[in-house]
């Protein structure tokens, strides 16, 4: 293509001598064609005109600020990379500590307990904690799946963990109802999708089955909005 | 004795994955600002361009075990920016199709804060022109032509670390940047056509 002076040049060879890749058949055509030289001027009006709109330098020091913002949540993100041997040990008392929280959350709400003395603003607190942790935990679980490569017995740790996040997760989504923001609950009912799927995987879980959960993770932005949740929930936290 | 300054990204994130969180130092410095232009070009606001820096090499360190050295850590690195930001405008616009609210002010982005070399009032007009029709031409862009394009055109990423950033075959990496200058031309030529 490009040899001869009737075949013009496509938009795709412009664009490609735009970025310096010239073939020595098109240069030649480019010699004989008036044509094709003014299209590729206006290529290169155009997308020169583009870089004419700067991206703002960061200030000096910048990347040192960068590393002080980024450390404590690097030591937050080391307390939580649990693997799944330890879970059990971690993972009981949290339930539990769910349980008992959401009993006493619906039993406020439905105005049969006084919430044993607990002012609303603590059981908000205690709420809001525990569903940072529980979004914590899920992020973990996400973030191996979504980097997790094809194999035998992919999901061999992942389906406990995933069972017991969504038993977790179900009951958060319970103590959140009635709330007046209901984006929480919302992305507990996305998680608690996707938990369950991973929970009742079958045993022959196959590789285009990991790639579509990866790709349904990846499609639905799912980490993405759990950890910002989780961000403005541990911003509101230190409000409280 | 090697200095931490001349070791590799590669050097360096093996060393991170043995637990060495100060050795990561090493490569948020290295590739912050990269990271912050990338994110910048793909998000066009400055607040969440630094959000997708935190966030970038924060994926980035809890997923250091799964860089395995077959591309540079940039091209990973920009691989998992270039998703970090993509999620972000998925989640705004799954946002603003919810609130839709006309009269809710958008946030500014880079596009409305050129600053032009020359105070040229001809190329002020077509600069106000093109400023006003970047933005909705940039977001008729499919995800993977704006990430190819972002990364060719203003990164000047060759065709093969697109390719492995997007996780393609070059040619699918190629096509996606005429896809993008083409789509890019036909929103822009309204106002290019101004003065031309």
């Amino acid at each position: 293509m490009g040899g001869h002076p009737l075949n013009h040049l496509t938009d795709g060879e412009l664009t490609e001598i735009y970025y310096g890749e010239i073939a020595p058949a098109v240069q030649d055509h480019l010699k004989d064609c008036a044509e094709c030289r003014d299209r590729l001027r206006q290529t290169e009006d155009l997308l020169c005109s583009l870089l004419q709109y700067p991206v703002p330098e960061p200030e000096e020091g910048y990347e040192g600020r960068v590393w002080a913002e980024l450390v404590p949540r690097l030591s937050q993100n080391k307390t939580w990379n649990i693997r799944f041997l330890w879970k059990p040990l971690v993972f009981a008392p949290a339930l539990v500590a769910v349980v008992f929280l959401t009993a006493t959350v619906w039993l406020v709400r439905q105005g049969a307990h006084h919430g044993f003395g607990i002012s609303q603003q603590d059981q908000a607190r205690v709420l809001s904690n525990t569903l940072t942790e529980h979004l914590d935990r899920s992020q973990v679980l996400l973030l191996e799946l979504a980097n997790a490569k094809p194999g035998p017995n992919v999901l061999k740790n992942a389906q406990e963990f995933a069972r017991d996040l969504a038993d977790e997760n179900r009951l958060l989504r319970f103590a959140s109802h009635g709330d007046r923001d209901e984006t929480n609950r919302v992305l507990l009912e996305e998680l608690e999708r996707v938990l369950l799927s991973i929970a009742n995987a079958p045993a022959n879980f196959s590789s285009d089955d990991l790639a579509a959960l990866q790709r349904r993770i990846d499609d639905e932005g799912l980490l993405f909005k759990v950890r910002i949740t989780d961000s403005d929930l541990r911003s509101k936290e230190r409000k409280l | 004795m090697t200095s931490r300054m001349e070791w590799t990204d590669e050097a360096v994130a093996a060393e991170t994955r043995k637990g060495n969180t100060n050795a990561f130092r090493v490569l948020v410095e290295r590739h912050s600002r990269a990271v912050f232009r990338l994110a910048y070009r793909m998000t066009g606001n400055q607040q969440d361009a630094e959000d997708m820096v935190q966030e970038t090499f924060l994926r980035a360190y809890k997923q250091i075990g799964h860089f395995d050295g077959r591309s540079s850590f940039s091209t990973w690195l920009y691989r998992i920016c270039s998703n970090c930001s993509l999620d972000l405008i998925r989640s705004r616009k799954a946002h603003e199709k919810k609130r839709d609210s006309p009269g809710e002010e958008k946030t500014a982005s880079w596009i409305d804060r050129l600053a032009a070399p020359e105070p040229d009032p001809e190329r002020l007009m077509q600069s106000s022109q093109v400023s006003r029709l970047l933005e909705p031409a940039m977001e008729q862009l499919s995800e993977m032509e704006r990430v190819a394009f972002v990364l060719r055109h203003f990164e000047g990423c060759g065709v093969e670390e697109i390719a492995k950033t997007l996780g393609v075959q070059q040619n699918a990496a190629k096509h996606s940047v005429f896809r993008a200058v083409q789509k890019l031309r036909r929103a822009l030529e309204p106002a290019w056509g101004v003065t031309h």
